[in-house]
């Protein structure tokens, strides 16, 4: 994982005020917290998204009151906790409580902990698709669409959308295999 | 029968099916093998939390560029925006709510779909306040959004649009009072939230809630029909709906009970124009305010006027004599036509 010790500076650099930190925090850290929203609620991703902004929101506009010296991932991964299950039970107004950001970030260590190893996995797994290997396994898997729709949807052939698929799964077999996970696609 | 093992339940098409709840069927037939086989639920589980994780994994993915292109917008607007008031501001209004408690006017009517007003606001996270002196803006102010409804923010209120105004529902939060006129839209409901209350307008949807340390809210309806809601962590508890001519106080406190009452409309009428302010202001925007404050159709028969621009100030006037001014002003007249429109010629 590249180094949190990155994360720290730019961590420090956005509650300065640096837009481009802020960011390029935001970039790194999205896919991570979308993944872990997930987890704590049933909502659709189009609800999640919406929450990850807003709490990116929060956090812009309370930056100088916040705590520089912490560990960004498990900070960023706790308080986004909060701030969903905050939100569900009490539907989110205007202003968040200030506790959101007052959290102790350590009680909820092993949990974070086992999660970012997870989604570590996940990530990897992930990222040795190529671009169209991803979208034809996301047809295939997430809109449930058969190989012949896909390759009526990317007009292309069925050849090409079934090798695709070989080499995707291919792939992501021997990332989780590792693991002593065998993934499916 | 045989331990199960997350390698074969990734090969089970019905179970990625149950994770991603695609299809029902799959969906019951896992949730029974799980009734039947409580020992193999941690099985179960990790397994499944490897589906819903690539899928949202590949959900972000997807979704990544235009969400960081959308904060990059929202906090660039922020700067423009005053970013340091909004901090100061609300707390000072929390305090003041504290002391006189928040009336919230909330008024909805069926607009017919009108042309596009000139958006002054709701581009995404905004606030836009009303009577704070420091700004030098008016007392009052009157707000067109892009979806072409009307907000009147009395002095001291304040209205922030959600970011995601408009994409699903239209949703703003008040504190303080203001009059909302929400333009007809039944796929995207207007909604006002202020605290825990929320008002919803019906049919077009528009929802208030009232908080900030806000004792109470109260809502009065004048066209249509709203729906007001108190938010707790046990669900969503209706408790009024609110038909035209009446009026709804209701308290933040769970155990305060609520009462509807009937209210002077006049009384209305006399508080949305008891300070109307147009400071070079054009023409055709003028005529789309005085339409909805006094809820009278007006025309204008030379339409190159409407880039013109008109300064006055009225207050407690009627609308003949706002008329009377503007038609001077512009050395134009006006009358009353066959349909009950004003023409302005």
């Amino acid at each position: 994982m590249a180094g949190p010790l990155l994360h720290t500076a730019q961590w420090v650099s956005f509650c300065e005020g640096d837009q481009t930190a802020f960011l390029q925090l935001y970039e790194a850290h999205y896919n991570l917290l979308f993944v872990w929203g997930g987890r704590w609620v049933k909502q659709d991703g189009e609800w999640i998204k919406d929450q990850l902004h807003d709490f990116f929101l929060y956090l812009w506009e309370h930056r100088s009151n916040l705590s520089r010296d912490i560990n960004v991932r498990s900070y960023l991964l706790t308080a986004f906790k909060r701030h969903l299950i905050h939100g569900l039970s009490k539907n989110k107004l205007v202003m968040s409580p200030a506790e959101t950001l007052d959290l102790p970030a350590q009680s909820d260590a092993g949990e974070t902990e086992l999660f970012t190893e997870q989604f570590g996995k996940v990530e990897r797994a992930m990222q040795l698709l190529s671009p169209a290997q991803k979208e034809v396994v996301q047809l295939r898997y997430m809109q449930n669409m058969s190989l012949q729709e896909i390759a009526n949807h990317k007009k292309a052939s069925l050849r090409t959308v079934y090798n695709l698929m070989h080499r995707a799964l291919v792939h992501l077999k021997t990332e989780l295999l590792k693991k002593n996970f065998f993934y499916l696609w | 029968m045989e331990q199960i093992t997350v390698e074969y339940l990734l090969q089970q098409k019905s179970f990625l099916q149950y994770c991603l709840q695609s299809d029902d069927a799959a969906v019951r037939q896992w949730e029974q093998y799980l009734q039947a086989h409580p020992e193999e639920a941690a099985v179960v589980h990790e397994a499944a939390s490897i589906v819903r994780d690539s899928a949202l994994y590949m959900q972000a993915e997807t979704l990544k560029p235009a969400a960081v292109d959308r904060l990059r917008q929202s906090i660039q607007e922020e700067e423009t925006v005053q970013p340091p008031v909004r901090k100061m501001l609300w707390k000072r209004i929390a305090v003041a709510a504290a002391i006189i408690g928040i009336i919230a006017l909330v008024l909805f009517w069926m607009l017919p779909a009108k042309k596009a007003q000139q958006p002054i606001a709701a581009r995404s996270k905004m606030v836009i306040t009303a009577g704070d002196s420091s700004y030098n803006i008016p007392a009052r102010k009157m707000l067109a959004l892009q979806d072409g409804s009307f907000v009147l923010l009395d002095s001291g209120a304040s209205i922030r649009i959600d970011p995601a105004f408009g994409t699903r529902e239209r949703r703003v939060y008040l504190s303080g009072t203001a009059w909302f006129k929400a333009a007809k839209n039944s796929q995207h409901p207007f909604r006002v939230i202020t605290g825990n209350i929320r008002t919803t307008a019906l049919g077009t949807a528009f929802r208030v809630d009232a908080s900030q340390g806000a004792a109470s809210v109260q809502i009065e309806l004048e066209e249509g029909k709203v729906a007001v809601e108190r938010i707790s962590s046990a669900g969503t508890e209706l408790l009024a709906t609110l038909m035209p001519s009446e009026s709804i106080k209701v308290y933040q406190q769970q155990n305060r009970t609520t009462q509807k009452l009937p209210f002077a409309a006049d009384r209305l009428q006399a508080w949305k124009a008891q300070e109307i302010i147009f400071n070079d202001a054009p023409v055709a925007d003028v005529l789309s305010q005085l339409q909805v404050l006094y809820n009278q159709p007006i025309l204008l028969e030379d339409t190159l006027l409407n880039g013109a621009t008109f300064t006055g100030r009225f207050g407690h006037d009627s609308l003949s004599t706002v008329l009377d001014l503007l038609c001077f002003s512009l050395n134009k007249k006006y009358r009353t036509t066959a349909d009950n429109k004003i023409l302005i010629y």
